[in-house]
């Protein structure tokens, strides 16, 4: 027999009764208490919160979807002009095209790099019993660092007169050359983030149930086929919540590059807010920068549909 | 009851005069912006200190962030900001007229006699359409710097020519030092500096004029040979001794090495005069050498040349509620013996007003010399244009965005000037070029 899990009828829980079904038999009333209780006075808590999201939230991204629009400079007048904005972006502009695809590039690195240190360290870290938490914090902490320090850290570390190139007799600066300088900022921008990764999926990994590994361990499974066919699918909600965070981030990645490189050298790290930024602070065409940032929320929307119907098909996200 | 009524009529004539007085310090109160920074306060502190003015209450308001000029620029929008505005210069503060975000400075230009206290050329910068909306500031230029030292032990001769450089370079080379900075790695719009002068210095100023006039496309033969010639020394590793450092390090970096002798010069702007012996020289930068200036050679002339720009822009807010008071600011603000004080105690640039007598007598020597042999190329015809202070928007960032792909072959100098021509066309269509003294 199924649990029954519905809550009690006198529970603050319950589920009110349809406010005009006509069915109370205590008359009009009492239809009148429960639609002010469960209709009307939940609502009147929300408004404060509602009409700050509206002024702060919605009303700002309305005004961005006219923008983009919109021939605008950023201050004056705006004009409309349709849907020049997006054709231009989409078949005229190769800088934004370039931009689009260093941002998927990103997001490819983060999804591998960044996961794989990740996985890697929160198995090792799992094991250890004593000290584990002075590790975690160590690893852990750049996470906390203003990107501005890590940045700046990083300039340093990559410098080939004194830095790490130097001690392996590499001369040349990774930043100042096109093919290597997105990669650099990248790796720079993972050695803040994975100790992040690093801890949630440690946390997830403490609510497996040991009996599973126990039942490995008696099967013969070694390491490996532990992590694989026990932690792995054990963490897999956090995992693939995770991946869809970062696909989401990786459109949004600005201060790194903008610290580094500023979308150099020779637009070798230039990424879709970079671009942004420049059109909208220094050709004065904000319109134009705000239909590219129309484009970001369209990305980030695919992603997240793409997840919804994957859950849709029975996934364990 | 007589007591009474007294009290009242005492207490209601109390509330009248506190509400007047308040009334009136609001009807004086003129606010400003500047970077919360050392120079920011350095500055800040002394304009509130000497302004003489008692029935006018200056406020100005530190804020932190490096980008002042955007915010500056979204609050005017939304019909707030600081009465007196700034901006990076012409190109920007045409946009905030066109907006009709500042107010005409016409009448009391006429008023205070601006007209007689600016450089021609720098009033007129500041016209919107024949009429007056900023003023500029901060007189700059881009020189090159040396180490003087390490050129004494080595013996080598300031040039005069573009020849000369080059045989400069060769040597300076050969004794196994790199040719000269900065660095870029922190600033990408710095490489216009470059740009600017090899526009002026290397095809000259009547074509760099007659280019930004629309009378000669930038596709012209000598801009091309012009940015080839930038093209050629920046690959051939004079800025840094090689490109991959030029487009990553620092300008400490590259300052730091220049002061030590290892970098011998400096293509840097009129900006640093202050901080290359303040920082990196002498006992601040940890050695006992020396650095001074020589203006960067032509092609075609042996007299000195300058390119010309302003580091920013003032102007008066749509939204300002006492612009008279601002206006009786901006006057002291650009007075002589303002500008010379704020630049010995602060070490700003001065504005670009005519001086006499011995108004910078506490400068460095090296610095007199620079205003004095600046402002004779000037009444000369010799100067040219730095691209901050008179490329509209758009073409300036394609003059300097571009320029980068240039030095990494990416892209030919045709296409980059050709991508130029574009880009000014569409500006110069739209009335957005900043205006350009004739000559």
């Amino acid at each position: 027999m199924a649990r029954d899990m519905s809550m009690p009828e006198d529970s603050h829980y319950a589920k009110p009764p349809g406010p005009l079904s006509g069915k109370s038999k205590r008359g009009g009333g009492w239809t009148r208490y429960r639609l002010m209780r469960y209709y009307i006075v939940p609502w009147l808590f929300l408004i404060p919160i509602l009409a700050l999201h509206a002024f702060v939230v919605v009303f700002p991204a309305i005004q961005g979807v006219y923008y983009s629009f919109t021939d605008w400079s950023g201050i004056g007048e705006a004009k409309f002009i349709g849907l020049r904005n997006f054709e231009e972006m989409f078949f005229e502009d190769q800088s934004y095209i370039d931009a689009l695809s260093r941002n998927v590039q990103w997001m490819i690195f983060r999804m591998i790099v960044p996961f794989t240190f990740a996985l890697f360290g929160a198995s090792l870290l799992a094991k250890v019993k004593r000290g584990a938490m002075i590790y975690r914090t160590a690893l852990f902490m750049p996470f906390i660092l203003p990107s501005i320090v890590t940045a700046t850290i990083w300039r340093y570390l990559y410098n080939p007169r004194f830095g790490l190139p130097s001690l392996v007799g590499y001369d040349k600066a990774l930043l100042g050359q096109s093919d290597t300088a997105l990669w650099a900022i990248a790796f720079a921008d993972n050695w803040q983030f994975w100790g992040f990764l690093m801890v949630l999926f440690l946390t997830a990994m403490q609510g497996i149930d040991p009996v599973l590994y126990d039942a490995a361990k008696v099967d013969g499974a070694n390491r490996w086929q532990e992590f694989w066919h026990v932690t792995l699918p054990g963490i897999r909600p956090v995992v693939l919540f995770m991946m869809m965070m970062v696909m989401i981030w990786a459109f949004l990645v600005f201060d790194y590059v903008f610290i580094l490189t500023g979308g150099g050298p020779a637009g070798a790290t230039e990424v879709i807010a970079i671009d942004i930024y420049k059109n909208a602070f220094q050709r004065f065409e904000a319109g134009y920068a705000a239909a590219q940032g129309m484009t970001i929320c369209l990305f980030a929307s695919l992603v997240v549909s793409g997840f919804a119907f994957l859950r849709k098909r029975g996934w364990d996200i | 009851m007589l007591s009474k009524r007294l009290i009242l009529l005492v207490s209601l004539a109390l509330l009248a005069t506190l509400a007047a007085g308040a009334a009136s310090a609001q009807d004086n109160k003129v606010t400003l912006w500047a970077a919360d920074s050392d120079t920011g306060s350095c500055w800040a502190r002394l304009l509130v200190d000497t302004f003489p003015r008692e029935d006018i209450e200056l406020d100005v308001v530190l804020q932190p962030g490096s980008s002042l000029v955007d915010a500056q620029r979204t609050a005017l929008q939304g019909g707030a900001g600081p009465d007196i505005t700034f901006s990076h210069g012409p190109s920007f503060m045409l946009e905030l007229a066109n907006a009709g975000l500042l107010l005409s400075l016409d009448h009391y230009a006429d008023e205070y006699g601006w007209g007689d206290r600016f450089a021609p050329w720098a009033l007129d910068l500041g016209r919107v359409e024949g009429s007056l909306y900023s003023l500029s500031e901060e007189l700059e230029t881009v020189i090159l710097y040396y180490n003087k030292t390490v050129f004494e032990e080595h013996g080598w001769e300031i040039p005069t020519t573009m020849d000369g450089l080059y045989a400069l370079a060769d040597a300076i080379r050969e004794a196994g030092l790199v040719v000269m900075g900065p660095a870029f790695g922190e600033c990408a719009p710095c490489f216009e500096w470059a740009v600017s002068v090899f526009f002026t210095h290397h095809a000259g100023p009547e074509k760099t004029y007659e280019a930004l006039t629309g009378q000669r496309p930038w596709t012209d033969p000598a801009f091309v040979e012009a940015i080839t010639a930038l093209k050629d020394i920046v690959q051939d590793g004079w800025y840094m001794g090689g490109l991959d450092l030029f487009f990553s390090d620092t300008f400490q970096q590259a300052h730091s090495l220049f002061g030590a002798g290892e970098i011998a010069m400096s293509f840097e702007g009129t900006w640093m005069l202050d901080n290359y012996q303040r920082d990196y020289f002498g006992e601040p930068g940890g050695n006992e050498n020396e650095w001074d200036w020589f203006a960067f050679p032509t092609t075609f002339s042996e007299e000195p040349h300058f390119v010309i720009g302003v580091g920013s822009s003032w102007g008066i807010s749509q939204w300002a509620q006492n612009p008279d008071a601002a206006a009786a600011v901006l006057d002291f603000y650009y007075s002589t013996s303002y500008q010379a004080e704020s630049h010995s105690v602060c070490g700003n640039a001065p504005a670009p007003l005519l001086y006499e007598g011995d108004v910078f007598a506490n400068a460095d020597p090296r610095e007199a010399r620079l205003y004095q042999v600046f402002g004779e190329a000037s009444a000369a015809g010799n100067y040219g244009y730095t691209s901050w202070s008179f490329w509209p928007a758009r073409t300036n960032v394609w003059l300097w965005e571009q320029i980068t792909r240039v030095y990494d072959d990416q892209i030919s100098v045709e296409d980059y000037l050709a991508g130029m021509q574009k880009e000014f066309e569409e500006e110069f269509a739209e009335g957005l070029i900043p205006p350009i003294p004739p000559r």
